[in-house]
């Protein structure tokens, strides 16, 4: 088996799982939705993360009551081949919008505020190229490059929050109250798509992560680091920009930085903040690809995860040039619907799929367990017996 | 010659060659890419008896080592008892002339007649009867194998056969000259022992011995693998250092076939993972101190003879970032020392091209007053910026490389003149700017901060890889670099041990990475080499 999957422990699942959501849950906000009549985003974003973990607690209980290898079995074992399949190139695809949405929030930023007027595939030529090699080097060297990256990031970000604090005022948060409970549930769910799908990664590769005990502790970690992070800084922008200026906004973080940190502090700051954010953007694209191709592989029964990484770094190729030179028109439009449709699916069916397997039988399952031993190897851990 | 004659010597195009010529003597041509084709040494190992006559031995002995014409084998035949004829063999200039003249051949010449029975009847033969109660030297053992004896008498021992047996004495007699010890001169430290390795295998096992007096250090002397035949020494600790990792060493070693391994850098890359990275995957000392510590931690060592440096094996990220000094400081200030170490190489590597990138692609980031000097500071350069970054890099290098080669008391001259002659006469002639010799300056003086000198040159590469993604692509560009830097160094793995240990991936040990423990304060200090106890270091 070539997978590229290595070993990791829990920190380097967790900071790999962590800058994911986080940047997903800072830099892929639709600002037209979330600041619409006021700026709630520090609290339903920290709330949509958290809130991800509890289909991601479920389908992990699921996975390890039932003595399934990952995701892909559980799916199986619940629908059936044929729509597990299914149901595993659907959190493909939503693996792959995760992928997606950093390059193109960040090529639009390149455009936007750092180099003025050049043209995206100029930018895109050095962005897709280090996420491919990155996803091409496997889950170990991710896991790793992300222990070192994320203690940088985190650093940037709180480095961001104190140079900002002459900058943030209170009535700039007003009004507080934004829409009612519908909405705010409506946002929560649609905000899945951000969190979810990283989450679901851990449970793709539990084997590089020891156990999927430990995937679910990554996992947990993660998600309450990233809603941690999510706060701090929805909190900043709330009190640094009213909520009519975020909605024009295309990356709010940029504009703090550029309006907080003088130049005498250290020249080019404000740049390198945002380049530590493009590379956390580049993991983050990087990691779902990974994720995606090993799915895809498992599911389907491929021995080699390197052609489905190379299938689908084409996939983000085509989407990212398509997206930006047809300035998000249809890119734009159908990330906006797979959005608002695709988290309600992706929340939905895996959290069925862990009740089927939980309430419908009894611990394991004979015929798998056949299986299981038929293949040899420490089947006893995979039901973490051991 | 007059001058008609040389200058009709000058034109003439057919006249034979009478200069000498190297020909070829393989048959064919070669092949469009070359064609490698190693002759590798004849089989050593093979046992080959040893015959009983020593007039058959010395013939072997004349052939094998070409005595007619190599003169620096000494074949000198005695009579034992007055009648057991004996051929002493050893090289000249290898082996101690005095012990063989007092401890050998005095003792035999000086054997009585009568002893001559109990040589003749001995059980264990004559050889046995002669080691145990004539011959005078410490180390001896009895060899049956001709090839072995042959690697003994190059390597400085004496051979003794007498006539009638089909083995011989081998008697350590080494005696070569050899450098005296030494200061360590690429690792100096303040505080802390200045003895350094020498080229003597003998010398390099004793120096360790001296400093770990336990019974479980264990040296094992191998042959390099080279046709030279030079030995090496596998150090370890029996019972502690990880036996996968011993038997990983090992096998690797056993692969090593080459010409000749003159120095430890030969072995080390051909046992290295990929030594095609520029990232070293072994760390070479010079210091006995250093070598030992990594030993005490569960690391493997191997010293080569006729090189100064021991190579410690599997390496770190921190550990190839730690001076042995670190720890004869107190922890504030070893703290302190290591955090400008790390500081110096960021700076080292990263500056050139962070500063290439403001300059040339986000001007809007740097202050008025900076932005006029540099302008004004390269009003007339007239070659683009970074062209004049990658040159200074590249005179940089050349300073430094040939402030190495020359001979030391012009050596310091060199640092002079390229210091400040070449530089201040580079911006005289709107060659460089000031801020860029500035630049190229800070950072070279951050590349000598690195400990090891494998990977201030390793930083080099990363240096130029930096400057030229800031070149061509700015900050983003260099953001792109930076992390597949980052991924490449997080993927690398030295014998089994990934390379960013104990912080990627996180061990059991508590030693901090960056900054130094407590003395003696902690056990299982190196868990990613998985020792076989806990092991109290530093």
């Amino acid at each position: 088996m070539r997978y590229r999957l290595g070993s990791i422990g829990p920190a380097e699942a967790a900071s790999l799982t962590a800058i994911a959501m986080t940047t997903n849950g800072l830099f892929n906000i639709d600002g037209s939705t979330a600041y619409a009549n006021g700026n709630l985003s520090y609290l339903t974003i920290p709330f949509a993360a958290l809130l991800s973990l509890v289909p991601f607690i479920a389908v992990s209980y699921a996975i390890e009551r039932r003595a399934r290898r990952g995701l892909w079995e559980l799916y199986r074992g619940a629908f059936g081949g044929f729509i597990g399949t299914l149901l595993s190139l659907l959190t493909c695809a939503a693996l792959m919008y995760c992928a997606v949405c950093p390059m193109l929030k960040f090529a639009g930023v390149m455009h936007e505020e750092i180099y003025n007027g050049v043209d995206y595939r100029a930018l895109l030529l050095f962005m897709l190229p280090c996420v491919v090699v990155l996803a091409w080097m496997g889950f170990e060297t991710l896991g790793r490059t992300a222990k070192c990256f994320a203690p940088v990031l985190l650093i940037s970000l709180a480095v961001l929050i104190v140079v900002s604090i002459p900058r943030q005022h209170e009535y700039r948060m007003y009004p507080l109250r934004q829409g009612g409970a519908a909405w705010f549930t409506g946002f929560v769910s649609s905000q899945q798509l951000n969190f979810l799908p990283p989450l679901f990664g851990l449970l793709v590769c539990p084997d590089g992560i020891n156990d999927i005990k430990t995937a679910r502790k990554s996992g947990v970690l993660a998600a309450m680091a990233s809603a941690i992070i999510c706060f701090a800084v929805n909190l900043m922008l709330s009190r640094v920009f009213s909520y009519q200026a975020l909605t024009g906004m295309f990356m709010p973080l940029c504009k703090v930085s550029s309006l907080s940190i003088e130049k005498n502090y250290i020249m080019g700051l404000d740049k390198l903040l945002t380049m530590l954010w493009v590379n956390g953007g580049f993991l983050t694209s990087a990691y779902c690809i990974y994720a995606a191709a090993l799915l895809a592989a498992r599911t389907l029964g491929q021995a080699d995860v390197t052609p489905n990484i190379a299938v689908l770094s084409a996939f983000l190729c085509g989407a990212a040039v398509a997206g930006l030179i047809t300035a998000e028109k249809a890119t734009g439009d159908v990330l906006k619907v797979a959005a608002k449709y695709g988290a309600g699916a992706i929340l939905i069916l895996p959290a069925a799929a862990a009740a089927i397997t939980v309430i419908g039988g009894r611990k394991g399952n004979d015929k798998e367990d056949d299986r299981l031993d038929t293949l040899g190897g420490d089947t006893a851990a995979w039901r973490g017996m051991s | 010659m007059g001058l008609i004659q040389n200058i009709d010597k000058l034109l003439k195009f057919d006249r034979e060659n009478t200069g000498f010529e190297l020909l070829e003597r393989e048959e064919g041509t070669p092949e469009v890419f070359g064609k490698w084709s190693d002759t590798l040494h004849e089989d050593k190992s093979k046992f080959r008896r040893i015959p009983p006559s020593i007039d058959e031995t010395e013939r072997y002995l004349r052939e094998q080592f070409s005595a007619d014409v190599n003169k620096d084998l000494i074949l000198r035949r005695i009579v034992v008892c007055g009648e057991i004829g004996a051929l002493v063999v050893y090289m000249n200039g290898m082996a101690d002339d005095a012990k063989i003249n007092d401890f050998i051949l005095r003792p035999l010449m000086q054997l009585e007649v009568n002893a001559l029975d109990q040589l003749t009847d001995a059980e264990d033969g004559a050889c046995d009867l002669l080691l145990r109660s004539v011959i005078q030297i410490s180390e001896a053992s009895i060899e049956k194998d001709a090839g072995a004896v042959n690697d003994g008498i190059m390597d400085g021992m004496t051979a003794l056969f007498i006539d009638g047996e089909n083995e011989c004495i081998l008697l350590d007699t080494h005696g070569f000259e050899k450098r005296s010890i030494g200061a360590a001169e690429n690792e100096k430290v303040v505080f802390g022992p200045k003895e350094s390795f020498t080229e003597s295998l003998r010398t390099n096992i004793t120096l360790i011995r001296r400093l770990i007096h336990t019974e479980d250090l264990v040296v094992e002397l191998k042959s390099s693998g080279g046709e030279n035949n030079t030995r090496l020494a596998l150090i370890y600790r029996e019972g502690r250092t990880d036996p996968a990792l011993v038997a990983e060493v090992k096998r690797r070693l056993a692969q090593v076939s080459t010409k000749s391994v003159l120095g430890s850098g030969t072995v080390e890359q051909m046992i290295e993972d990929r030594s095609f990275l520029p990232i070293p995957q072994t760390l070479s000392t010079e210091r006995p101190d250093r070598a030992s510590s990594h030993i005490l931690s569960g690391c493997v060592c191997i010293i080569t003879e006729g090189s100064p440096l021991a190579t410690v094996l599997p390496v770190t990220l921190f550990s190839l970032m730690s001076s042995p000094e670190d720890i004869y400081m107190r922890k504030p200030l070893g703290n302190l020392l290591r955090f400008v170490r790390y500081a110096g190489a960021l700076i080292s590597i990263v500056l050139p091209g962070y500063f290439l990138a403001l300059a040339m692609y986000h001007q809007g980031s740097l202050t008025t007053e900076v932005l006029s000097t540099v302008i004004a500071s390269r009003r007339m350069v007239f070659e683009p910026i970074a062209v004049e970054m990658i040159l200074l890099l590249l005179v940089f290098q050349l300073i430094r490389e040939a402030g190495l080669r020359v001979p030391g008391s012009i050596g310091q001259a060199i640092g002079i003149i390229g210091g400040l002659i070449m530089g201040q006469a580079a911006v005289a002639a709107n060659l460089a700017s000031t801020v860029v010799l500035i630049i190229v300056a800070l950072s070279g003086l951050g590349n000598f901060c690195i400990p090891d000198y494998s990977t201030q040159i390793a930083a080099a590469y990363f240096r130029m890889a930096l400057v030229l993604a800031a070149w061509l692509g700015g900050m983003l560009a260099m953001a792109a670099a930076l992390q597949l830097g980052a991924a490449l160094i997080a993927s690398k793995k030295s014998f089994g041990v990934p390379f960013l240990a104990p912080f990627a991936p996180k061990t059991a040990s508590k030693r901090p990475t960056i900054l130094r423990g407590d003395i003696g304060g902690s056990t299982r200090a190196e868990d990613q080499f998985n020792t076989s106890d806990d092991l109290r270091t530093v």
